[in-house]
C-alpha cells in the first residue's frame, strides 16, 4: 500500500547526489548557518551513537561518497568548517561535500528512526509534565553525551557558543537537534533537510 | 473505476479515493496498482484525535502546503510561523513544542470557529511524512509532487498576515519576541544614548580623518595659567610631536581611553571642552578646562582619574607630547581633535596581502551571520564601510546611507566593534594597526554581502 520513496533503495553516488538540487552558494562555499547546522547534527548523531563517527567513514565508503569523505582527516577537516568550532578552520565548504554530510545524516538518521521517535516521544511527554529531560535515562545519557561533545569542541569564545551556557539551553538544543533528525528519517527527508540548509543566505 | 490508497504511519493516516485514467492504454496495466488520476476525497487522522481532516483536492492541496510550509520553516529556522493569508489550513508552533494546526472552513470561514488540532512534534513528522508518500507516489496524482524551495527570513515574514504578528509572543522564541516587539506599531522608546552615541562618534571621526575640515577649528588657545588642573608647563623645551601617524595613534587611543571611563550620564548643558596634553607613550599628562563652564564639570568627565601621576612625584618629566581638544557634548558625545587643528592626521595602514584580505572577509562575514539575531525591519539594503584588522577587529565603520545610520541598531557591527583594537602599544610607541576596509551589505532578505571596499567602488 505505502509507496517507497527512490531513496530508500539503494543507490549509486550520482543518484543520491542528483536528487539534491544545486542551491546558490558563493566562492566561498556554503553559508555559515549550513556549516553550522550539518556539523551540530553529526554531534547529535554521536551522542546519540557511541560509534557514530566511525559510521560516517563506512557509511561514506559503503554508498561511495569516498570521493568527497575518504578518511577520518578529511571528515575532522570538512566538520571543522563549522565557525563554533574550537579547530575551526576558514576552509570554505564546498556544496558537493555539503550535500555527502547531508546523504549521511539522513541515511543515519533512517538507521536510528525507532530510537529518534521514540526519544522524541520521551522529550515530549517530559515537557507535558513539567518534569526535567533527564528523567528519562535513555535521554538523559543522550542529553549528557551531546553536552560533553558540544563543550569540548566547541569555542566558548564563540558568541554563538555563548548563548548555550548553561545546561538546560544546551539540552534544548540537543532535543531541537533530534527533531530534526527525526524529520530526516522521512519519505522525503533527504531532500527537505537539504533544503532547509539554505534559506536564502548566499 | 475507484481506486483508494492509504498512507500509514503510527501517528497519522492518510486515505485518499479517487478515480483513475479513464484514457490509460492497456499497456500500462502490466503495474498491478491503478493510477489514482482524480481525487474525489482526501481524509486525514491523527492517533488520538477524534477529528478527522477531510475535503477534496483543495483540502488536500491546503493540506500539503501548509505542513510542507511549515516543516522547512522548522526545519531551518527554529519554530517560525509560516502562514499565508488566504490559506485555510495554517499551523502555527505553540509552546512547549506543540504545532497547532489550525482549519478554517472555505465557505464560511467568518463565521464558524476554526479546527485546532494540537500536534507533538512526532504527530507533525507522521503527518508531513504521510504527505511526502503520497507526493512520492508516482501512481498517485502525478502532477503532485513535492517541490521545496529554499525559505528565507524575509519570505516567512512577510506571508504572516498583520494580526497574527502578535502571535510569537506566546511562542517564548526570543528572537521571535524581538521582532514581534520591532514590528509592533507602538513608538520606539527612547533611544538608547550609547548606540547614537557610538554613530556620531564614528562618523566624526572618520570625517575628521578624511578631512580635517574648517568648521572643526578649535578655539584659540587660551592659556589659562592660574588653572589648577593643568599638571605639565608647557614650557618652550617641550617639543610638540610632529609625526601624522603618531598624532593620529595618539588620538585614537585617547579617544578610546576617554570614552571607556566617561560612564556618567550628563548633568551639564554645554559642551564641555579641554586642552589635553598627551605623551608619547599616549600617557595623559595633563589637560585645563577651556571654559568656566568646563572647570565646574570637571568631576563629570573622567579625566582627573585618567590623569598620569608620575611615582615618584613631582611632574612628569617630559620630553615630547601632543595636544588635542577633547569635548564632551552634553548629548554624550566624545570628540577628540588635533588642539590646533592644522596637523593632518595619516591615514591608517592597510592590509595588503590577498589572501588575508580574502579570509578576513569570510571571518567578518561569519562573525556578522554570528551576531544577528534580529529579523530585518528594512526594506533596503544598508551599506556600510568597515575597517578590519588582521585580527578580524571591527575597529572603524561608517554608514554609507542615512537608512544606514537609521537601523545601524538593528544590524550586528556594533557588538563586534573594538576600537581599541586600531592601535597598538609596543615600546611606548603607539602605532595604528593595518585594516583592510570592506564593503558590507545587509539585505532586507536577512542575508550579508561583503566584499573589498576597493573592490567595488
Amino acid at each position: 500500500m505505502v509507496s517507497n520513496p527512490p531513496q530508500t533503495h539503494d543507490s549509486t553516488l550520482t543518484s543520491l547526489q542528483q536528487q539534491l538540487p544545486d542551491m546558490p552558494v558563493t566562492h566561498h562555499g556554503c553559508s555559515r548557518r549550513t556549516r553550522v547546522q550539518l556539523d551540530l547534527m553529526l554531534l547529535a548523531i554521536e551522542a546519540l551513537d557511541l560509534s557514530g563517527s566511525e559510521k560516517i567513514l563506512s557509511l561514506a565508503h559503503q554508498l561511495e561518497l569516498n570521493s568527497v569523505l575518504s578518511d577520518r582527516v578529511t571528515v575532522w577537516r570538512i566538520r571543522n568548517t563549522n565557525p563554533l568550532r574550537r579547530a575551526s578552520r576558514r576552509r570554505p565548504l564546498s556544496q558537493e561535500e555539503a550535500k555527502v554530510l547531508t546523504i549521511i545524516i539522513c541515511k543515519l538518521a533512517r538507521s536510528m528512526m525507532l530510537q529518534l521517535r521514540r526519544l522524541n516521544q520521551e522529550a515530549q511527554q517530559l515537557r507535558e509534565q513539567n518534569l526535567p529531560l533527564d528523567k528519562h535515562p535513555q535521554l538523559a545519557v543522550y542529553l549528557s553525551r551531546f553536552r560533553t561533545h558540544f563543550r569540548s569542541r566547541m569555542n566558548p569564545r564563540r558568541s554563538g557558543v555563548m548563548v548555550y551556557d548553561t545546561d538546560e539551553k544546551l539540552d534544548n538544543l540537543a532535543v531541537e537537534l533530534l527533531e530534526k533528525l527525526l524529520f530526516c528519517t522521512g519519505t522525503a527527508g533527504l531532500t527537505r533537510f537539504w533544503v532547509s540548509l539554505f534559506d536564502g543566505e548566499v | 473505476m475507484v481506486v483508494r490508497r492509504k498512507y500509514s504511519l503510527p501517528g497519522c493516516t492518510l486515505v485518499v479515493e479517487g478515480l483513475d485514467d479513464p484514457n490509460r492504454d492497456s499497456q500500462s496495466q502490466q503495474s498491478t496498482r491503478s493510477r489514482l488520476c482524480v481525487l474525489v476525497s482526501a481524509e486525514c487522522h491523527v492517533l488520538g484525535k477524534p477529528d478527522a481532516l477531510a475535503g477534496g483536492l483543495d483540502f488536500l492541496d491546503e493540506l500539503v502546503a501548509a505542513t510542507s510550509d511549515y516543516t522547512q520553516s522548522f526545519l531551518g529556522m527554529g519554530k517560525v510561523a509560516v502562514q499565508s493569508p488566504h490559506s485555510w489550513i495554517t499551523l502555527t508552533p505553540l509552546e512547549g513544542g506543540l504545532h497547532r494546526l489550525n482549519l478554517r472552513s472555505p465557505q464560511n470561514g467568518t463565521t464558524s470557529e476554526p479546527l485546532q488540532i494540537d500536534l507533538t512534534t512526532l504527530q507533525l513528522f507522521d503527518l508531513v511524512d504521510v504527505v511526502d508518500q503520497l507526493l512520492s507516489d508516482r501512481l498517485t496524482l502525478p502532477d503532485r509532487q513535492l517541490n521545496l524551495l529554499p525559505r528565507n527570513r524575509r519570505q516567512a515574514k512577510n506571508e504572516e498576515p498583520v494580526s497574527q504578528r502578535a502571535a510569537p509572543l506566546a511562542l517564548g522564541v526570543s528572537s521571535l519576541l524581538v521582532a514581534a516587539i520591532a514590528l509592533s506599531p507602538l513608538p520606539v522608546p527612547e533611544v538608547e544614548q550609547p548606540r547614537e552615541n557610538v554613530i556620531e562618534e564614528t562618523e566624526e571621526l572618520s570625517e575628521a580623518i578624511a578631512t580635517p575640515t574648517a568648521n572643526d577649528s578649535p578655539p584659540e588657545p587660551s592659556p589659562n595659567p592660574q588653572t589648577g588642573e593643568s599638571q605639565v608647563e608647557l614650557a618652550d623645551t617641550v617639543t610638540p610631536i610632529q609625526d601624522p601617524d603618531l598624532l593620529a595613534a595618539l588620538r585614537y587611543k585617547l579617544y578610546h581611553e576617554i570614552d571607556e571611563a566617561w560612564t556618567t550620564v550628563p548633568t551639564f548643558e554645554d559642551d564641555l571642552v579641554y586642552r589635553v596634553s598627551v605623551g608619547e607613550d599616549g600617557a595623559i599628562l595633563g589637560y585645563r578646562p577651556d571654559s568656566d563652564r568646563a572647570r565646574e564639570f570637571d568631576d563629570e568627565t573622567p579625566l582627573s582619574n585618567l590623569l598620569y601621576l608620575p611615582v615618584e612625584g613631582g611632574t612628569a618629566d617630559v620630553e615630547s607630547l601632543a595636544e588635542y581638544k577633547v569635548v564632551f557634548r552634553s548629548n554624550g558625545v566624545l570628540q577628540v581633535s588635533p588642539w590646533d587643528g592644522s596637523s593632518r592626521p595619516s591615514r591608517t595602514p592597510r592590509i595588503t596581502d590577498v589572501a588575508t584580505i580574502d579570509q578576513l572577509i569570510f571571518e567578518v562575514r561569519d562573525a556578522l551571520y554570528d551576531q544577528w539575531e534580529e529579523t530585518p525591519v528594512f526594506d533596503r539594503n544598508l551599506d556600510y564601510r568597515l575597517a578590519v584588522t588582521e585580527a578580524g577587529e571591527i575597529t572603524q565603520y561608517e554608514p554609507l546611507s542615512d537608512v544606514a545610520s537609521v537601523y545601524f541598531g538593528e544590524l550586528p557591527i556594533e557588538p563586534l566593534y573594538n576600537p581599541a583594537a586600531g592601535v597598538e602599544i609596543q615600546d611606548d610607541r603607539v602605532t595604528l594597526v593595518p585594516v583592510a576596509e570592506f564593503r558590507v551589505v545587509f539585505t532586507p532578505r536577512g542575508t550579508i554581502q561583503i566584499g573589498p571596499w576597493d573592490g567595488r567602488r
